[in-house]
């Protein structure tokens, strides 16, 4: 079932990727900002565009697809759908947990893929050997990209074991003793007050 | 200060849970480091078993006449090429099964059965997504790279998480309880 909700929700992942690009570079901007202030990352339709302000020369660009970073999404949702739950509130409060938590890894991936192409663009521009910097980066980087969906299945596994799909239970009304001070306040013993008759 | 005794109240109730998930966190991410970023080990290890994989597609696929060659992590035939590269070696898939079955609490008995039998099975399921990508290379060209990407990896991902389940339910629970 999970794997045909995932080809359902594909689609839809699809056409989401462009707000996804405005609502992780936004972020990810600011904080880079931060480390680097030469370093601008801005979304571009599809694509989120990383500019990088090189002293007295046209600024240099890089691209990355956020598609790449972010396809566990539908897979998360996929198998959110398909767990089996009596609350459709909780099933419903899940997923929405999961989408913010799957944006929120890929602040810190898009960032990883600003400090990636600098890298390389410094290799370039000292014409040393490709990856003799950047290499850490490269595999730490693509390592998340290729580990979407074991992301998404490590995020849905934690979400079945906290228990984030059972229905939340009502606080249970807790009996209080008749010669209590009563609860609404007035001072007098609950029996006397509230708890009369 | 209702915040912080909510929180404690979170953490108490599922301490036996967020345990597993932070040694399953810890564990994939240490194995994802040592199989999958460590250069050593992807040069020495990692690379030749990619190799060694190009050269069990390409065996299989011409045993239905592809006539298809093996060389380094390449397999071409006339009619398609494809590289066995980083993310097509299920280093993913391991990990994310080897963390899941050693984290688990459970006898060292299960946790070595579970091993013994799941990586093979997912690096069983590994090759036969290649071999199917190469199919779907000579016969779909223009989607390959989105069955490449969106569907095959994810295939791996869900069967790898099924057999963990299958382990956690068969295997785990009945000998963890012995």
């Amino acid at each position: 079932m999970a794997a045909g909700l995932y080809v359902v929700l594909l689609p839809l992942w699809w056409y989401s990727v462009e707000g996804l690009v405005v609502l992780t570079s936004a972020p990810a901007d600011w904080i880079y900002h931060f480390f680097n202030p030469k370093v601008r990352i801005k979304p571009d339709g599809r694509v989120v565009k990383i500019v990088f302000n090189v002293a007295g020369g046209e600024p240099i660009l890089s691209g990355l697809g956020l598609d790449k970073v972010t396809y566990g999404l539908p897979m998360l949702a996929a198998l959110v759908l398909a767990t089996n739950s009596r609350s459709i509130k909780a099933k419903a409060r899940t997923l929405i947990i999961g989408i913010m938590v799957m944006l929120v890894l890929t602040v810190p991936a898009v960032m990883m893929w600003a400090k990636l192409s600098g890298l390389q663009i410094e290799e370039n521009l000292a014409g040393m050997t490709a990856g003799s910097r950047s290499g850490f980066f490269y595999y730490a980087f693509h390592g998340y990209a290729f580990s979407q969906p074991v992301v998404a299945v490590g995020l849905w596994l934690a979400f079945l074991m906290l228990g984030l799909f059972e229905a939340k239970r009502k606080a249970e009304k807790t009996p209080v003793s008749r010669n209590a001070p009563c609860p609404c306040g007035s001072g007098r013993k609950y029996k006397l007050c509230c708890g009369r008759g | 200060m209702r915040g912080i005794e909510k929180a404690s109240a979170f953490l108490s109730a599922n301490r036996k849970a967020l345990l597993f998930l932070l040694r399953f966190a810890l564990i994939f991410g240490l194995a994802y480091f040592v199989f999958g970023i460590a250069p050593g080990i992807r040069n020495g290890v990692i690379r030749p078993y990619t190799e060694w994989l190009a050269r069990a597609v390409a065996w299989t696929v011409n045993l239905f006449g592809a006539g298809a060659m093996a060389e380094g992590q390449m397999v071409s035939s006339s009619q398609f090429s494809m590289q066995i590269a980083m993310g097509c070696d299920g280093v993913e898939a391991s990990c994310l099964f080897l963390a899941g079955v050693l984290a688990y609490p459970t006898s060292w008995r299960a946790k070595m059965i579970g091993l013994a039998a799941g990586l093979p099975a997912i690096h069983a399921i590994n090759l036969a997504r290649l071999v199917m990508l190469y199919y779907a290379g000579l016969l779909l060209p223009s989607v390959v790279e989105e069955v490449h990407v969106y569907v095959a990896q994810t295939i791996v991902i869900l069967l790898s998480t099924v057999l963990l389940l299958f382990w956690l339910q068969r295997v785990a629970a009945p000998l963890g309880r012995a």
